[in-house]
């Protein structure tokens, strides 16, 4: 049975990701002539001509796109205009970097979203709820943007304790891992309060407590597990977030992930990377998505994988 | 007792005491840049992004321009002769090897030159500097290059400048991510996405620069940069905002860009001069100055610096005069020009730090003079398309805020492309003008001044455009370096010009 589940998942997400390919390529072509970007101002138009043979522009959008889909069969996706280096290669340099920075937010958003979520459920209305509600709320409501400049003025400028940006040892995780962990903590803890709040409040849970089940069992092991589905569906969003970059933290402090080159990539008209980038954080959410599906299948018995 | 998690948070303070400590050697620099070098091919130095890392470091030309006086010296040639009209002759320097430990020969410098002007290479070099025209090169002897041109060229050695020599191992035909060079620095590493190292080369034929490493790393945002010069993480940050700039590390620097309020003169209301003037006393600069922008910045009547060759002070610099800009666009309307007509005024996205406001404050203006201007955010590459030939057929008159940067000191890198009528962006076509840059571009000495200078008063007589202000640039530097930053430095930033306390 899981076999033929992940069979048939691996099959569709084939099909989506040639779809999306295609679509992206169509795209990225309609965004304009990178000869306006690639050349000086002075460049004569036989200079934009001879450009754009070179690079095959000239060329019928179908037979571009054929071009493009035959070489991807042989695992060549074109090179980099701006850089001249293989495409993929620029994104697989780059990838790596911003997997490491989504897994490592995302598990430590989560376990302090589990943490703070049941806890403030507990009593709801309480003194602890309240604040973990407000600074939840305040902590998904945040801009990024806002938030990495004023990591960088406090504790790199002011306080001197951490360095402004780059990467290197683990000092140099915090402020970007801080930062983006505001937000996925504040909305997944929210979504974990709620959702512990009527679990707390079922049926099975007075059963627990009428049996003499300790409290620290009753949150964190029964209610807990039914809460954590809508947890992990809300963490599983957010790391597509990630994966697809970090844009405005990769590009605050300099952290040379997929999300500032597809960004770079795409204002500078490189199609190639837009292409490859796309493909492997496509087929990466892809993978993600499958596995977000077995987890809710060990989490909760009742859902299929039919 | 022993607290759980004591090893861990001891762990931490290390790793927080060294990240503090993160200042490299005392002959080590750290460059922190806005964006990293695309290429560091000898052919692409000429984009501001690759040559800042390259030009000077790694590679030389043939000659090279003092960075305080302008003016044109030897580089890795010791000497140039026009021998006639249409040829040059250029003496190779003894002594010089390439990093690659190869002889610097004529057949190396062939080779480069053929290279850059290879149409099958997009060669950012051969864009720039030598659109048009052609150049046979020939290796005279080993220590002799002769350039011959298919027209009378007068600034051939300053157009060398921006040639860089390399090998004749280096792909003809392709682009490489770097290739060795004559300069004073080897690239030693370049981490994609991360830094660019460069290391002092032993056999460099120069003087020894006093800074043995330079590592090239980049942010883009103005206040990270800033932060890091603050912080002691880089020592040098050549390009920030000026809400950034600091008493006690910030410097200012006249960057070479000048700008202008490009005019669409090929569609009403900007095809009636008459508009075209009221725009240009519309513009209220001194209260500009000091407010939306530097008040270092110098308002312009040309778009190039006044250290230009040919640099005319006759042309005309327009103040702010809004009753006399008001009853000329009455005079006009009188006459039946639509001075209602919806004007696209066309601003780019990012284009310079406090851009944003600049841009307003103009659209007001234009406003307050009774034109109906309509501001529009586009992102480069839309700019770059609408204001390149083909134009867009049937669209509105648009109005573009343009930067240009011309380093050379010569004008011919300026005016052609933007008001001779096969210019690439020029919406002018006046047979008169034409025939001035022509000659221009073909005249040498005080003939070539003054032929630029009738260009400018003529240019000034069709008024394409409304010239603003020759802008400034602020540098971060840090405690352990001297560097004075020139109007080279957006173009280079060469660590040989970097010395240390």
């Amino acid at each position: 049975m899981l076999a033929e589940f992940l069979f048939r998942r691996v099959f569709y997400s084939c099909i989506a990701l040639l779809g999306l390919v295609v679509a992206v390529f169509l795209l990225a072509r309609l965004t304009g002539d990178p000869s306006v970007l690639y050349l000086p101002d002075t460049a004569t138009a036989v200079m934009r001509e001879q450009f754009r043979e070179a690079h095959g522009y000239n060329d019928p959008i179908v037979v571009q796109l054929g071009r493009y889909v035959w070489n991807a069969l042989h695992l060549d996706f074109g090179m980099s205009l701006r850089q001249n280096v293989p495409a993929m290669d620029a994104v697989l340099q780059a990838f790596p970097w911003t997997l490491r920075l989504a897994g490592v937010t995302v598990l430590l958003a989560m376990i302090v979203a589990m943490t703070i979520g049941p806890l403030a459920a507990y009593r709801p209305g309480s003194i602890f709820d309240r604040i973990a509600s407000v600074l939840s709320l305040a902590a998904a409501s945040t801009p990024d943007f806002w938030l990495a400049i004023l990591g960088i003025l406090v504790f790199a400028v002011h306080l001197g304790v951490l360095p402004t940006s780059g990467t290197g040892g683990f000092a140099y995780w915090i402020l970007p891992i801080g930062v983006l962990m505001f937000k996925i903590t504040g909305t997944t803890t929210q979504v974990v309060r709620g959702s512990m709040i009527s679990s707390l409040a079922s049926p099975y849970v007075k059963a627990a407590r009428a049996k003499g089940m300790p409290e620290n069992r009753i949150i964190f092991l029964h209610a807990l597990r039914n809460s954590v589905i809508s947890a992990v569906t809300v963490a599983g969003d957010q790391t597509r977030g990630l994966i697809n970059g970090a844009v405005i933290v990769e590009s605050v402090f300099g952290w040379p992930g997929v999300g500032k080159l597809m960004i770079d990539a795409i204002t500078q008209r490189d199609f190639a990377v837009v292409q490859a980038a796309v493909l492997v954080t496509a087929a990466c959410i892809f993978l993600l998505n499958i596995i977000l599906d077995l987890i809710y299948a060990a989490l909760d018995p009742r859902i299929d994988l039919h | 007792m022993r607290q759980p998690g004591t090893k861990v948070l001891a762990g931490v303070a290390v790793t927080l005491a060294l990240a503090g400590t993160v200042n490299a050697q005392e002959t080590d620099v750290t460059i922190v840049l806005a964006s990293e070098p695309v290429s560091l091919d000898p052919c692409m130095t000429a984009a501001n992004d690759n040559g800042r890392v390259a030009l000077g470091n790694i590679f030389n030309g043939l000659t090279a321009r003092n960075p305080e006086t302008g003016a044109l010296e030897p580089a890795l040639a010791s000497s140039w002769t026009q021998l006639d009209g249409n040829k040059w002759e250029f003496d190779l320097r003894d002594g010089v090897t390439f990093h690659d430990g190869s002889p610097l020969d004529a057949e190396a410098v062939k080779y480069s030159i053929e290279r850059t002007l290879n149409e099958n290479l997009t060669c950012e070099t051969r864009t720039k500097f030598f659109a048009g025209g052609e150049y046979a090169v020939e290796a005279a002897d080993a220590d002799t290059i002769v350039i011959t041109t298919d027209a009378t060229d007068p600034i051939l050695p300053l157009k060398m400048a921006n040639v860089m020599i390399h090998p004749t191992s280096v792909p003809f035909d392709e682009l490489q991510r770097t290739a060795p060079g004559t300069g004073p620095y080897v690239l030693d590493d370049w981490a994609a996405g991360q830094r660019v190292l460069l290391t002092r080369y032993d056999g460099y034929w120069g003087e020894t620069p006093e800074v043995a490493t330079g590592k090239f790393i980049w942010r883009s945002e103005s206040s990270v940069r800033a932060a890091m010069v603050t912080q002691g993480e880089a020592d040098l940050a050549p390009s920030i905002a000026v809400q950034d700039v600091t008493e006690e590390y910030g410097v200012a620097y006249p960057n070479a860009e000048s700008t202008r309020l490009n005019l669409d003169m090929l569609t009403p209301p900007l095809d009636d001069r008459r508009i075209r003037e009221a725009i240009a006393l519309a513009i209220d600069r001194d209260a500009m100055l000091g407010t939306v922008m530097s008040s270092g910045a110098e308002k312009a009547t040309q778009l190039y610096h006044p250290t230009t060759i040919g640099w005319s002070d006759e042309v005309t610099m327009w103040e702010y005069d809004p009753e006399r800009a008001r009853a000329l666009l009455d005079e006009a309307k009188a006459d039946g020009v639509p001075i209602d007509a919806p004007i696209q005024f066309i601003g780019r996205i990012g284009h310079f730090p406090g851009a944003k406001d600049f841009h307003e404050v103009i659209a007001i203006m234009l406003s307050d003079v009774g034109l109906n201007v309509e501001l529009e955010w586009v992102e480069a590459a839309v700019k770059n398309r609408l204001q390149v030939k083909p134009f867009e057929e049937g669209r509105r008159a648009q109005i573009f805020v343009d930067q240009h940067d011309n380093t050379s000191g010569d004008p011919v890198f300026t005016l052609p492309s933007r008001y001779g009528s096969e210019g690439a962006q020029s919406k002018v076509a006046d047979p008169e003008l034409d025939q001035l840059l022509k000659e221009a571009a073909g005249a040498t000495g005080e003939a070539r001044v003054d032929a630029w200078k009738a260009a400018a008063a003529k240019i000034e007589e069709i008024l394409p455009d409304t010239m603003l202000f020759h802008m400034v640039g602020y540098a971060a530097i840090g405690d352990g370096i001297e560097y004075t930053p020139t109007m080279f430095t957006n173009s280079s930033v060469q660590l040989a010009d970097i010395s240390l306390k």
